[in-house]
């Protein structure tokens, strides 16, 4: 009998039993599509659909490296930061230095990898709270970035915006493209290595993955040299996409990563969440923001609803916990 | 964690909050340390884990409705069960218990000292740390008596009672 039902949860396929998981979102973004298209026919046209997803990537790649964080029972504040700092240093080398693209993509991305190398530095060799240690990191970045750019914007040659504006096989465009690899690759890392079960691991229960001799300092490092690498990559592409290295780029963008997160499902207190579902809550925001800027809502309206349904999101996952509790 | 790898491995006397990941499942408790050997890039070999917990967990008679149970829905017998499971897979050679039963009802008690008393039969040296006699006295071939700190007392198996032990245990009277 044991073993039967043991058997029959394994048969259920992935695909399932991530549409069971994620069951709420679903139909949450069912109803909303359903909504906005029954109003404006146009939202379901595939030039609009594309452009959601395009908007959507940047978000999505944030997302996978915050989810790392918050596993663990941490925050990257610093990603949106690091955007910028990316952005600019890219920037900087291609018209100020007269680098080569590759190189100053390559350099960008080590930047935003050294980023995150510090700030794991610092959160895995000393007790210091994540919040306030990447909030510290954000400040510092940011200034920087100003530092690079003095102030000003910095223009990059025209050619360099095919990186972010271009298109695979002129239909998906390329950042979507970089989303769904980099979305693979992370999906692999977080549910098929051992790194990944020492993530759940250390999430669940610090303690006791500490005497199950795991590495938490070695885990903890990585994750956030991963984060910060992928806001790397953000950076690279965003100044792509504007063909110009900006000091205020990726400002805030932090927030819609943990957005995304939380939108997604990932529990605050640690030890369970996703890539899938940190991928689909941030489609959740880029259908919604788009859906509400089709139907002419302002912005500040955009604002109230997106962090009123964030809210939601987290009250029924606190709700949920204490049932579960309960029982 | 370098013990781990010399084959001493410790069961914690807080469960809860040292031993187990209550939010994971059976599986994901029981393999937790033996990863490396069984996952390889990010390929599970599945066959071998599968093998690992079907025979773990018939040696330790752990009753979970399936394997992919949560280990927060256990009972506390149970999740005693997946802590020595966890460490009987490493194949250890000395396996340190602290408090072994503490809440645990007693029929789930008598169990794990059958369990005990089997896991030394496989050949593991086992180290018992109890505040509670009755178990010590029944279980242990030797018995160190620690007070503050310091070991005042080594009892063999023929000497061993609750006179002696607690003789050693408050301080001394004999040596008044």
């Amino acid at each position: 009998m044991n073993r039967e039902t043991a058997g029959d949860i394994r048969k259920s396929s992935p695909l399932i039993q991530y549409i069971k998981n994620n069951i709420g979102i679903l139909i949450g973004l069912l109803l909303m599509c359903i909504l906005i298209s029954l109003v404006k026919p146009q939202f379901l046209a595939t030039k609009n659909l594309l452009n959601i997803v395009r908007s959507v990537s940047i978000t999505a790649i944030l997302g996978f490296g915050m989810t790392l964080c918050i596993i663990i029972m941490g925050i990257d504040l610093s990603q949106g930061s690091v955007i910028g700092l990316c952005s600019c240093f890219c920037a900087w080398m291609i018209t100020n230095v007269g680098a080569p693209f590759w190189l100053a993509v390559i350099s960008a991305l080590f930047i935003g990898a050294l980023c995150g190398f510090l700030n794991g530095a610092l959160l895995a060799c000393f007790p210091l709270p994540p919040f306030v240690v990447t909030l510290a990191s954000q400040l510092i970045a940011r200034g920087f970035c100003y530092v690079i750019t003095r102030g000003n914007m910095i223009n990059v040659d025209a050619s360099f915006g095919e990186l972010g504006n271009g298109y695979l096989f002129q239909v998906i465009p390329l950042p979507v493209v970089y989303m769904l690899v980099l979305f693979v690759l992370m999906f692999l890392l977080l549910s098929k290595t051992v790194f990944g079960r020492n993530v759940y691991a250390i999430g669940g229960n610090p303690e006791a993955a500490r005497f199950s001799g795991i590495n938490i300092k070695k885990v903890t490092w990585l994750i956030y040299l991963i984060s910060g690498t992928l806001a790397g990559i953000c950076g690279v592409i965003s100044c792509s996409r504007v063909t110009t290295g900006q000091p205020t780029a990726g400002n805030a963008m932090e927030f819609d990563a943990v957005a995304a997160c939380y939108l997604g499902g990932i529990s605050y207190m640690g030890g369970e969440g996703s890539i899938g579902s940190t991928l689909l809550g941030a489609i959740v925001l880029g259908t919604l923001a788009n859906g509400m800027s089709m139907l002419q809502i302002p912005w500040y309206v955009q604002n109230i609803t997106k962090g009123g349904i964030i809210m939601a999101a987290v009250f029924f996952d606190v709700m949920n916990k204490q049932k579960r509790k309960k029982i | 964690m370098e013990a781990t790898h010399s084959g001493i491995v410790l069961a914690p006397e807080d469960r809860k909050h040292e031993g187990l990941i209550l939010a994971q499942t059976v599986t994901f408790n029981t393999v937790i340390a033996i990863l490396g050997k069984l996952i390889k890039g990010i390929r599970l070999n599945y066959k071998r884990q599968e093998k690992i917990i079907t025979d773990i967990s018939r040696k330790l008679r752990l009753k979970t409705a399936s394997y992919d149970t949560k280990v927060m829905n256990l009972s506390g017998g149970n999740q005693q069960k997946v802590v020595l499971a966890k460490w009987l897979v490493t194949n250890p050679q000395i396996l340190i218990l602290d408090e072994p039963t503490r809440g645990i009802d007693v029929g789930a008690k008598q169990e794990i000292y059958k369990l005990i008393y089997e896991i030394v039969g496989m050949g593991v040296g086992v180290i018992l740390i109890s505040s509670e006699m009755p178990e010590v006295i029944n279980l242990c071939d030797r018995v160190y008596v620690v007070r503050e700190g310091k070991i005042t007392g080594l009892l063999g198996r023929k000497d061993l009672s609750e006179q002696t032990i607690l003789k050693y245990a408050i301080g001394g009277i004999g040596h008044e």
